[in-house]
């Protein structure tokens, strides 16, 4: 093991444990540097290189810029103080140089030139994450923003749609050889108000379109009534004013209620009813 | 070139470079750069970057010299195992940038340099060669691929696909011989 140690062929953790050891046994400690004489050796199995002859007098140059004294800490990078301070508490001045840790932990020059490079990284990717959350977080409010305003705008492309179909059917029916058109006009509940109701007596489609209703309470709507001679009052829809006191209903009149004379709209409970209970707002005059 | 040949020890001369002697630490890049570049270049197979690392090297015993211990080894054990350490790092820092010429230059990663190609002979290299030219082929392999391209053993169990078991006895089998086969005749020469 001390042998493997020697040419730094120890997996990590098995390194550190005989490191550790090392530190404490003397005999051990001799033994590694034995075998790291023996190691050393095979540098020699490498044929020998002269290297290029610029690089003695550029490495001479840069010693003699550190200046005479060569362990001023102050002169020395702070690389290489982290790496000098780390060999010396591992090594308590030895010199065996630790392979497993510099190699496989931390520590040359190129590590911190990693690190650095890693924490900058780091930085970058952070930086860049809180800007796509940004990002994000107002994409979110410009797609809510929208989503919103396409709400709006498909709401009323429906009121549009709705008009339409109601103006077409509207046309339709007054159109039809048998329609029938009905003025109704306000009660002394709303003097005002004032609707018109048209109905094909053949199909029996009915519209009404009032004006100047009073907004029905809360809980309350009105409902549209057919009355015939002698018989009694035939409901029909509940509905429901705009802001503006407007309001335009399709009904679907029986065979019987065709026959009406009268046409009433009276206020009543929101869910309607079979009979009415409530003030009549609206009444046509009898035909 | 060669320490024997040397008036002055290695060690005297780390003294020097620890005392702040610039021309102690030139004395030391001339004996041993033959030795070093080979080593460097062995490892990283570029010419550039085996040169940066050999200036680093020096540069690190010119501010580190005092840490050196010589009742721990020879300066020239010290010297190898920096430059080798170094270049090992570089080679891991390089990773898969380099992948490819590493995979080339793997060809040969076994083969012990023959003398006639050295751009330098020296009687020390012959001794090592000779040696290593003793062993059984798998336990040169082992300490080849160990030394040169920093394997560890798990890893070399992988590359050559042998059982780590396996790999772990070729490598302890291969440091004894190699020390024996050594011997006497390095511990005058090293």
């Amino acid at each position: 093991m001390i042998a493997a140690h020697a040419l730094s062929a120890l997996e990590t953790v098995e390194a550190r444990e005989l490191e550790a050891h090392l530190a404490t046994c003397a005999e051990c400690r001799a033994e590694s540097e034995s075998w790291q004489a023996t190691a050393a050796s095979l540098a020699y199995a490498a044929p020998s290189v002269e290297p290029s002859a610029e690089l003695r007098s550029r490495l001479l140059k840069s010693i003699h810029a550190e200046g005479a004294k060569p362990l001023s800490r102050s002169a020395v990078k702070d690389s290489e103080r982290v790496e000098s301070r780390a060999v010396e508490s591992s090594q308590v001045k030895s010199n065996v140089v630790p392979f497993e840790k510099s190699a496989r932990r931390t520590r040359s020059a190129g590590w911190m030139v990693g690190a650095l490079a890693a924490s900058l990284a780091f930085i970058a990717l952070a930086v860049s994450l809180v800007l796509l959350w940004n990002r994000y977080n107002t994409m979110q409010q410009e797609m809510a923003q929208l989503t919103d305003k396409l709400g709006q705008a498909q709401g009323e492309l429906a009121r549009e749609r709705d008009t339409l179909a109601r103006e077409r059917e509207a046309k339709e029916l007054i159109s039809a050889p048998e329609a029938r058109i009905i003025t109704l006009a306000g009660t002394e509940m709303a003097t005002r108000a004032r609707a018109r109701f048209v109905y094909d007596r053949k199909t029996g489609r009915a519209m009404l379109m009032a004006d100047d209703l009073p907004p029905a309470p809360a809980g309350k709507a009105y409902q549209l009534w057919f009355i015939a001679e002698g018989k009694p009052p035939m409901p029909g829809h509940v509905f429901n004013t705009d802001a503006a006191g407007h309001a335009e209903l399709s009904d679907q009149l029986s065979e019987e209620a065709r026959g009406a004379t009268v046409f009433a709209v009276t206020l009543e409970p929101s869910s309607g009813v079979t009979a009415p209970t409530g003030a009549m707002y609206l009444k046509s005059a009898a035909s | 070139m060669h320490p024997e040949q040397a008036q002055t020890t290695d060690v005297d001369i780390l003294r020097a470079i620890a005392g702040g002697d610039e021309q102690a630490l030139s004395a030391l890049y001339d004996r041993y750069r033959l030795i070093l570049f080979g080593l460097i270049l062995r490892i990283l197979h570029s010419q550039p970057e085996a040169e940066d690392i050999l200036q680093e090297v020096f540069l690190q015993v010119w501010r580190r010299a005092s840490d050196f211990d010589e009742a721990r080894g020879r300066p020239f054990t010290w010297l190898v195992t920096l430059a080798r350490s170094r270049a090992i790092d570089r080679l891991r820092s390089l990773g898969s940038r380099d992948r490819t010429a590493q995979e080339a230059a793997r060809d040969v990663p076994d083969s012990i340099s023959d003398a006639a190609e050295d751009a330098v002979k020296s009687e020390q290299g012959e001794i090592v060669r000779r040696a290593l030219r003793e062993l059984p082929e798998e336990q040169r392999r082992t300490l080849l691929l160990a030394y040169f391209e920093g394997l560890t053993q798990s890893e070399i169990s992988e590359r050559l696909n042998t059982p780590l078991g396996t790999v772990k006895t070729r490598m302890r089998s291969g440091m004894i011989k190699l020390r024996e086969l050594l011997g006497e005749r390095m511990k005058d020469l090293l």
